[in-house]
């Protein structure tokens, strides 16, 4: 039981960290994303790859994590000034291309054979039967710093930046704010974080492959996003929570109901996309809408 | 003779053939306040966006406190001290007035994310110092109630004030206002204009007011120009391009042809 | 790899993502937003041809039918899903779209599973041509599109919707004051795209395997072709399918070894196949956001 336990939480804490970077992308800062599978990716397997090496796994994980940070802010540079439409397109390509190098370039990163027996951190200093409740903790504690380092930026003059450049454009252009170094930020923190929650993931299931990066996995995490609420970032982790444990729970349905579990599969992400419509159509900020941030004099961090 | 704090010689722009500027030239002396006036689709808009950099021209020469500012992107022509307002007014929905005001202020610590995380007590004393001020000015524009509503909430009248409040915020030098007056109750006007001298007077800021209000253009400027179908057509005090036959008859006959 | 073949696999190819391109780009200059989902219409209609002509239908009537039925489905997604946001920003219809492709794809993938069909009996005859070879499918493929293409381009030059869609496109906000019904107009769009790109789709089905990978193969270098043609313009969307089928065939077929960096023969895995669309697009994105034949803005 506690094993189940323990597998939700470690998911919930890991796609929490994909998550609120997201949103502080787009929720925070308007910025479309849809290659987010590919800096989960780059993150999993960099941290995967110098682990394997020998490379301790704190090292690894910050690694994985700054490298997305640096493809994000790289491949910002050339194209911010695209349209959001085409900014989106560009993402979706870049997420495609990344898993294809993934999966061809085999010298480098096996294939779709994959890395396997991606070290475990802690797990030479926990006993053992306790070391996956450790590595949670683990996933959890940089959760919450990640958390916290986010609320700290939007509570901040940045913060207030990227909202005035998520709102109007021309608006911050013409107050002397450089939009478009201000988006390229943005998108490298984010990024920063969907990697380090890959990296995460890599060393949770000690083994992953292309297969694991498909675009579906983009969407999944969107739909954690817009059901949580856009621009809170706290309620993301109602989003996640609420998405994992859907798709994680169907899978008992098949003992119920006498359906093929490759059809409950199927219906399973028939019922996200159904929810990511709904949610857009019916209630576009989500189950829990942004906060006003009313200002007093001497107030500086109120609000989120 | 002192050098004009904006200067914009012989400014010309086309969209695919048609020529929306045809070396256009205009001046505005420091402390002034200049008003850009002439029929719809003259042309206005466009040289606002122009000058600012939001658009960029074939021919002409912009230059700002004699420095060349064509080419430049928008943001850093702000920073050099021009702001402009915008006719829509560009109302965020989901920023209150405060954080537009806060947000306006320029050369504040904190908008790099390293500077936000790393320096919070110089982030905190700056930010009640804004706040201070930011107060002042909302009260100057009679916007004090609605300090927290967020921008989208307010009407057309108040907007308009608020982006004078965040230009004044951004300590801007030259103030490019897009039609202040436009959906402003007439009462409100006459406080704008005030307002707007106000600043003038006691700021030592300058003005470049595009309007259709008459009563606007003759209660607060010292000068104008007027502008048709692309090109300069006259200048000189609200009183005499009020008199002068060539505005009338662009006025006038437009109405003409309206009525035909 | 002779010229030939390349030059025929690239018209085929073409053929095959023009249908789906123009689909694209009329969307996106009409309803001001890039559609995630577009592949999926290709899918269903791809599915639903196989599905009719595995039920006895003849594959001339399977595809055509299916076309019809796919057009009506994009007509209904429409009404359920974009009509409710049609003047909401881009970012909520590009959301809206991505959640749809989800939801469609599965769908498919619940109704039939998630193994790989093919047509039945499409066995096909290879001629050799100038130094290559090129199958009856091809030629059908090719015969097919270009009369589809040809019959859009009479709708969209002489007949009243073409002209109200070009009206549409240049100033939604003149067109309705025109008095042109906006609405009547975006649903026969719909139709159109949809049963184009179930054509599409059933073509490509016909020349390889119908699988659920099918829409999400198709969406990346389809918006290629429809940037590369210039948002809004039909015929670059089709010009645009032409080099992208182009790039795709020669840079795949091409020894990369004189490149300074190569030491042998280097050639890029067919993997890459839609990588070189994206590489593509993204070139012409920065260097030339209109496109090469100049299209309406997509903003």
């Amino acid at each position: 039981m506690t094993d189940i336990v323990l597998y939700f939480a470690t998911m919930i804490g890991i796609y929490t960290i994909a998550a609120i970077g997201l949103n502080f992308q787009y929720g925070i800062a308007g910025l479309i994303n849809f290659g987010v599978v590919g800096f989960f990716a780059i993150g999993a397997y960099t941290s995967g790859l110098l682990t394997l090496a020998g490379v301790p796994v704190w090292a690894g994980l910050l690694a994985g994590a700054l490298m997305a940070g640096l493809v994000s802010a790289l491949i910002a540079l050339p194209t911010q000034r695209l349209n959001v439409h085409y900014w989106a397109i560009t993402t979706v390509g870049l997420a495609e291309v990344i898993r294809l190098i993934l999966l061809n370039e085999d010298w480098l990163t096996r294939g779709s054979f994959g890395l396997v027996g991606i070290p475990r951190p802690l797990d030479a200093i926990v006993p053992a039967g306790y070391q996956t409740a450790a590595f949670c903790g683990l996933v959890w504690l940089l959760a919450i710093a990640c958390y916290l380092a986010l609320r700290l930026l939007v509570s901040s003059p940045f913060g207030r930046v990227l909202k005035a450049v998520r709102e109007e454009n021309d608006l911050a252009l013409s107050l002397g704010k450089p939009v478009f170094s201000i988006k390229v930020r943005a998108l490298a923190i984010g990024g920063l974080l969907i990697g380090l929650a890959g990296a995460l993931y890599a060393h949770y299931l000690t083994f992953i492959s292309p297969a694991d990066f498909l675009p579906t996995v983009t969407i999944i995490i969107w739909a954690m996003v817009m059901i949580g609420g856009r621009g809170n970032l706290a309620a993301s982790v109602v989003g996640v929570a609420v998405v994992t444990v859907f798709l994680n729970s169907t899978r008992f349905l098949k003992d119920v109901i006498a359906l093929d579990p490759q059809m409950i599969a199927s219906l399973r992400m028939v019922v996200i996309g159904l929810l990511i419509m709904a949610i857009v159509v019916y209630r576009p900020d989500g189950l829990f809408p942004e906060r006003k941030k009313e200002l007093a004099d001497g107030d500086t961090h109120a609000g989120r | 003779m002192a050098t004009p704090m904006l200067a914009v010689e012989r400014l010309s722009k086309s969209f695919s053939g048609f020529h929306a500027l045809q070396d256009v030239s205009l001046e505005v002396a420091e402390r002034s306040i200049v008003g850009l006036v002439g029929p719809n689709g003259c042309g206005k808009s466009t040289l606002f966006n122009c000058v600012s950099g939001f658009l960029p021209f074939d021919s002409g020469q912009v230059r700002f406190r004699g420095e060349q500012i064509g080419g430049m992107a928008p943001h850093r022509i702000a920073r050099l001290g021009l702001v402009r307002t915008f006719q829509n007014g560009h109302a965020t929905k989901r920023m209150t007035v405060l954080e537009n005001m806060l947000m306006a202020a320029a050369g504040q610590t904190g908008e790099l994310p390293l500077q936000a995380l790393l320096r919070r007590a110089a982030i905190r004393t700056q930010q009640t110092a804004q706040l201070g001020r930011a107060r002042e000015i909302l009260e100057t524009l009679k916007l004090t109630r609605v300090a927290n509503e967020y921008a989208g909430n307010l009407s057309g009248g108040q907007q308009k004030l608020l982006a004078l409040g965040r230009a004044v915020m951004c300590d801007a030098d030259l103030i490019m206002l897009d039609e202040p007056a436009a959906g402003v109750n007439p009462t409100l006007v006459r406080e704008f204009v005030s307002m707007v001298r106000d600043l003038r007077d006691r700021s030592a800021k300058t003005f470049l007011i595009i309007e259709h209000d008459m009563k606007f253009i003759s209660g607060a400027c010292d000068h104008v120009f007027v502008l048709s179908a692309g090109r300069n057509l006259s200048s000189g005090t609200p009183a005499q391009m009020q008199r002068d036959p060539r505005v009338l008859e662009v006025y006038l006959g437009k109405r003409h042809a309206a009525v035909a | 790899m002779n010229l030939t073949q390349i030059l025929i696999n690239s018209l085929v190819r073409a053929s095959e993502l023009g249908l789906i391109a123009m689909g694209v780009t009329l969307v996106f200059s009409l309803l001001r937003f890039a559609n995630f989902a577009h592949g999926e219409l290709a899918l269903i209609g791809a599915y639903l041809a196989y599905a009719l002509s595995a039920a006895g239908l003849d594959l001339w009537l399977a595809i055509p039918l299916s076309a019809v039925a796919t057009g009506f489905i994009a007509v209904a997604i429409d009404k359920a899903l974009f009509a409710r946001v049609r003047t909401a920003p881009g970012l909520v219809l590009l959301v809206a779209s991505m959640g749809l492709s989800l939801f469609l794809k599965n769908i498919v993938g619940a109704i039939w599973g998630t193994k790989s069909y093919s047509f039945e009996g499409s066995l096909a005859r290879s001629f050799s041509f100038a130094g290559g070879f090129i199958t009856s499918t091809q030629v059908t493929i090719l015969v097919v599109s270009v009369i589809a293409m040809l019959c859009f381009h009479l709708l969209l030059s002489h007949t009243r919707l073409g002209r109200a869609m070009r009206a549409l496109a240049d100033d939604s906000e003149l067109a309705r004051a025109r008095g042109i019904r906006v609405e009547a107009i975006i649903s026969r769009v719909w139709f159109i795209v949809g049963s184009y790109a179930a054509l599409g789709g059933a073509l490509i089905g016909l020349e390889t395997v119908i699988s659920l990978e099918l829409g999400y193969s198709v969406i990346l270098p389809a918006f290629a072709a429809a940037v590369l043609g210039g948002i809004g313009s039909v015929h670059g969307a089709m010009l645009g399918a032409l080099i992208i089928g182009l790039a795709e065939n020669i840079v795949l077929a091409i020894d990369w070894s004189f490149l300074p960096f190569a030491f042998g023969p280097l050639y890029i895995d067919t993997g890459y196949k839609l990588a070189v669309a994206f590489l593509v697009m993204v070139a012409v994105l920065i260097l030339r956001p209109r496109g090469l034949f100049q299209g309406t803005s997509g903003d």
